[in-house]
């Protein structure tokens, strides 16, 4: 499949023989890819045969829809002009046409067809115009389209000569173009500041002799530089160029020559345009390069590169719109990835925003705080168990620690002596939740030990108790005696 | 031309088939969904306002915490109550049998209050037993007077509980014995001291060793506690 506006057809049968080249742009590069040549000025009718050689054609090549096809305009009695006005604005150029040309022709607006190509400088630009009869245009459309033959744009083939001629051999000085067909011959003048162009209804077929041809040819042209060109400038050209079937034989050029004195160009080998190796579509043969001028200049419109591109007629909306379905069809492919997309996403977006605070989550989290403050009251609850059971445990040991302090207190009543010592009394006070225990001995000891009993009680169970306290001496009931008392902090 | 066509009108056809069909819904739903997720977002704000949040993590550290205490407890309660290496205890009958005290004696008024104070409650009857079989095992232990309390230091929810408060005379080894018997750690029911005295009779009698502590009588006054574990309600709350 080609991409569109990068291959073009340039068909010309304007002149008794339809002549068709294939070209395809790939980047900055011209390739050649078929040519054809089918000769139809034996016809009765060459309105007719024309038709019938671009049915033939059309058959033949069955161009795609993505390639541009261009197609000459029979250009008999049309007329050509340059005008060179200043810089302005596109409207104001076209207005400028219309007003000279209708002037100078003194026919009515919608009898002819009007268009131009403007060629833009700095402070001047070229305005080439043409005009058309709109009676043959429409008839010429009319039979492509009855027939059913595609087109995407009809151009002048005076235009298409031109822009062959300088395509290949872009001089910038004054030249002569013929494209001198079976049945008819284009004449271009082109000068450096115009272009004129004039369709003359002589053709190789029409003349018994080349040499006759050629003496036609030469008075052709010299009317037309006196017709057409200003007379405020000579017009001096430095060589002419000769394609289409005039070009396939030495003779015309050799006669072309004698009569013009003016050297005779033919491009039997085109500049700028790759022509693969091999075998290529169509029927004609390397010589038939020679002939190939118009429709070298029609694909050139078609791809852009033409220095004179005047499109006359816009082809046939289904062609333009069969070209735009690569794009229609991306457009439609993104357009379904894109509603697959949306599709998707509104999925995925309904998921997440159904999972997000699924659920009763204020309930739930009302619940969690809930059974978190349960859980903190039964933790209570707990702590205070395990603390009343430890709390009964550890009255074991503030029990046993009686035997304990009395082991410690027989110390002290060893060495005694001979006085007096009695442990009068013996108090418990097991431990409670934050309290310790505590145990209280009472002693009644003889005054003579006064001297240093709180020292031996105190060293007796330090160590032994968390803190000891000796009381002491007081008045005992017997008032022999003293009372002492040692309060121990159990452990 | 033709095929790429077919291709591409039915990719598109499905396309907008799946998007009537699947996404335009599912779009009607997403907004939906989002009113929806607006008024939950709304209620979770107002109940932000009332409430502390507590993480699942916080709360299952409470859990963890509150299964650490509450094994805590079944340790120290089985610490407790464990009774593998002692002998049972006897019944009420065969405990008054046994013993020689004089207070019990037939017809004396403690023996016949122990026998009411038994018939009250198990839990009564088990510490009285206990009671009983500690005095039996101290030789010269006297039983002076035995009284019932009506009240517990300790509240504690895995035990009943009851109070007695006792007075013995005997000779300091006896009497030290039987107060160390009153200790956690010896089964059930679970006997704890509140308060001890311990008071020579006879100062002029006091002796000069340790040993010898044993001389005079000693008289002791010891207030405790009986625990026993309640019994487990099925079902209950």
């Amino acid at each position: 499949m080609n991409w569109p506006g990068r291959s073009v057809f340039g068909v010309d049968a304007t002149d008794g023989t339809l002549k068709a080249v294939h070209l395809r742009r790939q980047g900055q590069k011209l390739r050649l890819l078929g040519s054809w040549r089918l000769p139809y000025h034996r016809h009765a009718d060459p309105e007719v045969g024309a038709q019938q050689a671009l049915a033939t054609f059309f058959a033949t090549a069955r161009p795609d829809t993505f390639s541009r096809i261009v197609l000459a305009l029979p250009d008999a009695g049309h007329q050509s002009r340059t005008y060179v006005v200043p810089a302005m604005q596109a409207e104001r150029v076209s207005d400028l046409v219309r007003y000279e040309l209708l002037a100078e022709l003194q026919t009515p607006e919608e009898d002819v067809l009007l268009r131009h190509h403007v060629r833009k400088g700095v402070l001047e630009q070229q305005v080439h115009a043409v005009a058309f009869p709109a009676a043959r245009v429409a008839a010429f459309v009319d039979g492509l389209l009855r027939e059913r033959l595609p087109f995407d744009e009809l151009q002048p083939p005076g235009f298409a000569l031109a822009s062959f001629v300088e395509h290949q051999q872009p001089r910038g000085r004054d030249r002569l173009a013929l494209g001198v067909g079976e049945c008819a011959t284009e004449l271009v003048l082109l000068r450096d500041d115009g272009l004129w162009t004039r369709h003359l209804p002589l053709g190789r077929s029409h003349v018994p002799s080349v040499a006759h041809l050629a003496e036609r040819l030469a008075i052709e042209v010299e009317a037309a530089v006196t017709f057409l060109l200003p007379r405020d400038s000579r017009f001096q050209p430095v060589d002419l160029v000769l394609t289409e079937e005039g070009a396939l034989g030495p003779a015309l050029t050799t006669e072309l020559k004698r009569v013009m004195r003016l050297p005779v160009t033919r491009f039997g080998e085109w500049q700028r345009i790759a022509i693969p190796e091999g075998r290529l579509a169509g029927n004609t043969t390397a010589i038939e390069t020679l002939c190939m001028g118009k429709a070298l200049g029609l694909a050139l419109a078609g791809l852009g590169r033409a220095r004179f591109s005047c499109p006359l007629v816009e082809g046939t909306p289904r062609r333009a719109a069969l070209r735009l379905l690569p794009i229609a069809g991306l457009g439609l492919v993104l357009s379904s990835f894109g509603l697959f997309g949306v599709t998707e996403l509104a999925w995925q977006r309904e998921r997440t925003l159904a999972a997000s605070l699924a659920g009763d989550l204020p309930g739930e989290m009302t619940g969690l705080v809930r059974r978190a403050e349960e859980t903190k009251a039964e933790m209570n609850a707990s702590a205070r168990r395990a603390d009343g059971l430890l709390a009964l445990a550890r009255r074991r040991p503030d029990v046993l620690a009686v035997r304990s302090a009395l082991a410690r207190l027989a110390g002290v009543l060893t060495s005694r002596g001979a006085a007096t010592l009695h442990l009068d009394n013996v108090w418990l006070s097991p431990g409670d939740a934050g309290r310790p225990g505590r145990l209280t001995l009472t002693l009644d000891a003889d005054p003579a030990l006064a001297t240093d009993l709180a020292a031996r009680l105190q060293a007796a169970f330090e160590g032994s108790f968390e803190r000891v306290a000796v009381g002491g001496p007081s008045v005992a009931p017997d008032v022999s005696l003293q009372r002492w008392t040692v309060e121990l902090e159990l452990p | 031309m033709r095929l790429f066509s077919i291709l591409v009108a039915t990719l598109f056809l499905s396309a907008v088939v799946s998007f009537l069909v699947a996404g335009r819904p599912a779009l009607q739903r997403s907004r939906s969904e989002h009113a929806a997720l607006l008024a939950r977002l709304g209620s979770l704000e107002h109940a932000l306002q009332t409430i502390t949040p507590v993480s699942y993590a916080e709360a299952e550290a409470l859990r963890e915490e509150r299964s650490r205490l509450d094994e805590l407890g079944n340790r120290r309660l089985d610490q407790l109550t464990d009774a593998r290496h002692l002998p049972p205890l006897p019944g009420l009958e065969e405990a008054l049998a046994q013993t020689d005290l004089e207070a019990l004696g037939e017809g004396q008024p403690l023996r016949q209050a122990i026998v009411q104070w038994a018939r009250e409650s198990e839990l009564a009857s088990a510490c009285l037993r206990r009671l009983l079989a500690d005095l039996a095992a101290t030789g010269s232990a006297e039983l002076e007077a035995l009284q019932r309390l009506e009240q517990t230091t300790l509240q504690l929810e895995d035990f009943d509980g009851i109070g007695f408060e006792l007075v013995v005379l005997g000779e300091m080894p006896d009497v030290l014995d039987l107060l160390e018997r009153f200790v956690p750690g010896r089964g059930e029911p679970v006997l704890s001291v509140t308060g001890a005295s311990l008071r020579r009779v006879e100062p002029g009698l006091w002796s000069t060793t340790p040993r010898q502590l044993a001389s005079p009588p000693v008289r002791l006054w010891v207030r405790l506690e009986a625990y026993l574990r309640r019994p487990i309600r099925v079902g209950g709350g």
